[in-house]
This record gives structure tokens, sequence and C-alpha cells, in this order.
């Protein structure tokens, strides 16, 4: 619902590089989404190309990499991924529970970033 | 000096590593810490639109209002309708209008702390704006976080948007004079809360009736001294 907002952040912190750096073409724009925060990986694409529109980042490839959520169980102390539900309607599922003990005391610890990871430019 | 220059043409690789929520998450902090420093409770209340945040937060006022200085934040895109149901005279009301935006987020809170006389406040109340998704993504940093949500929107309410109960500190069911009419039941909205989160305290209330209010009350565990809520 935020991605609207979101992303124009990101593509005002993309312009501010292109000026800094005085690049003539933005290349490439790499993006971390957590599969636990409520952004939509293609709706940022689709913003960002409109507000990309006649920047020197008009062209640039975006790559938008989902991370999975991190968790550390308070329980039994396991430490890792766990996997994330696609197939319902409207948002994925997140399970809330530890995959290994199954008792829903986890801390979350990544997955839910919205990371402008690095831009490529040409002068 | 000598500065080495690119040469045109050039491709480059810009490490940015820059968290567009961290940032939300790191002026939360910075909120927190303003409001211990000041010993202002915060209480974020979130919840669907028409739920009864607005409700709840006037009957609350009407319950804490003789014993504690209380202000209230209260987010909305663009009335002051709220604001203006909510005003009472010894109740410090603060409205921010997100405009197009879904959510409060912890740089309007920041902006609106800078507003309140914080040092002869002992209570918060943050009324997030009518959404069950975006408040998730977005703590304002406050000590606790209630999430109101109402009989009449449904058995699903909960199981739908698990994110925004799975921070939640208590949960609020209103309307249950209306239950049994919408054929909803709380105690299943109950099951569903703590099967998200054990630790919420589920609390069914009528605002309507005034039912269930002192156990939110309670559920807030405030101390009745001034300034020693924390």
């Amino acid at each position: 619902m935020h991605d609207f907002s979101i992303s124009q952040q990101i593509a005002s912190k993309v312009i501010e590089e292109i000026n800094r750096e005085r690049a003539f073409k933005v290349i490439e724009i790499k993006i971390k989404i957590g599969e636990l925060t409520h952004l939509n990986p293609e709706q940022i694409d689709f913003w960002l190309k409109q507000f990309f529109h006649d920047t020197p980042a008009e062209d640039a490839k975006i790559l938008i990499e989902k991370t999975p959520p991190l968790i550390y169980c308070k329980g039994c102390g396991y430490r890792g991924t766990i996997k994330v539900r696609d197939d319902f309607f409207i948002y994925p599922f997140i399970p809330l529970n530890c995959p290994k003990c199954g008792l829903n005391k986890i801390e979350i610890k990544g997955g839910n970033e919205c990371l402008l990871e690095k831009i490529k430019i040409k002068r | 000096m000598d500065i080495i220059e690119p040469e045109e043409g050039e491709i480059l690789d810009i490490e940015l590593e820059e968290d567009f929520l961290e940032k939300n998450r790191q002026l939360s902090v910075k909120n927190r810490a303003l409001l211990d420093k000041n010993k202002v409770r915060a209480i974020d209340v979130m919840g669907s639109i028409g739920s009864g945040k607005t409700s709840l937060i006037q009957l609350l006022l009407s319950i804490l209002g003789k014993k504690f200085r209380i202000a209230v934040i209260a987010g909305d895109l663009t009335t002051s309708i709220d604001a203006e149901r909510l005003r009472q005279p010894e109740v410090k009301i603060i409205q921010v209008n997100t405009g197009k935006e879904c959510h409060l987020d912890a740089r309007l809170i920041e902006r609106a702390l800078k507003s309140l006389p914080l040092s002869s406040t002992d209570l918060l109340f943050i009324e997030n704006v009518g959404n069950l998704i975006c408040p998730a993504d977005f703590p304002l940093g406050t000590h606790q976080r209630i999430v109101v949500i109402s009989v009449t929107e449904g058995p699903w309410m909960v199981v739908k948007h698990p994110y925004i109960f799975r921070d939640a500190d208590i949960v609020v069911i209103n309307k249950i004079d209306l239950a049994e009419a919408m054929q909803v039941s709380p105690e299943k909205l109950t099951q569903d809360v703590s099967g998200i989160n054990p630790n919420a305290k589920v609390i069914p209330v009528s605002c309507r009736y005034k039912k269930g209010i002192f156990e939110v009350v309670s559920a807030l565990e405030l101390n009745l001294s001034n300034k020693g809520i924390i």
C-alpha cells in the first residue's frame, strides 16, 4: 500500500546520487525487499519506472530481490529462515511459529527490509 | 592534491546500502528515548476503518482524564473529524494529516512530539490511520500497541492480517453487542489472535454500551502516581 511513497524515497535517493556523481546514465539498480514487509516488488518496479521517466535512470535495469524472513527462536535457539506460503490471495502468509520446535516465541531478525543496495552508473 | 577523475564513459558501482524501513525504525527508537526522558507513556492505537479507535480513545479519556495529563495525536488522511470528536478542555490534541499516506510514521510523530508539552504530559494516545496493513511496517516508538477490530468486519479480520497482531500488546474486539446479529464469534476471534500472538491481551468491548473499558484500562498497566507510570 505504501509502495508509492517508498518508491518515491528510493527514486529521490537515486537521483541524488546521479547528481552527485554527475552520472550520464544509470545502468542498474539493485534493491532488496524483505518478504515480511507489505511491499510488492512489482508495484515498486512500476512506480520507479514512472519516477525515472525523463531522467538518466530511465533505462536502468531494476533488479529486485526478495529476501526471506530470518528468525531466532527463543524456545529452541533455532536461527535461520522460515518458508513463506505464497498461495494466499492478497498477501503471503508467514507462519509465525518456529519450523523446528513449533513454538511461536520467535524474534524477527531479517526479512523486514527495503534496501537500496547499489546502483551502477555510467559517467 | 592530485584528484583522479574518472574518464568519460567509465562505469561505476556505487554501494548505497540504504534501508528505507530501517530509517523509520531508527527514528522510532529516537522518539521512544524522548518519551522516556519526559516520562510520557505512549500508546499507538491502530485498527481498521470504523472499528472504533476514536470511540475507544474517547472513553479512555473520560476515565483517565481526571488522573493523568493526556495528549492525543490523531492521524488521518485529510480531515480533523476525529480530533474534533476527542476535543476536551484538558486534553491537548494534535491533528496529523498524512495526505495520501496510509499510515503514520516515526518522522510525523517526531514532528508532532515537538509541538506537545511533553514535560507536563503523562499519557499520550496516538490514533493511527484506519488500516490493518501498513502501520505494521512503521513502528512509531510507543510503549504499547493496541489493535482495535470489531465484529462488524466479519470473522476473518484477524487471520487475514496476521502482521499487525504480531506486535500488538492489547487487542480490543469492539461492538460485541452486535456479535449475535453479525453471527461472528468473539471467542473465535480471540483464538485467532492467540494463535498469532499468545502474549496479546484480548478484550471484548462495546464502546457504545461502555462494556469492557475498565479491562482495557487495567491492561494498560498504568501506575496511578503522576509521572511514575513508566
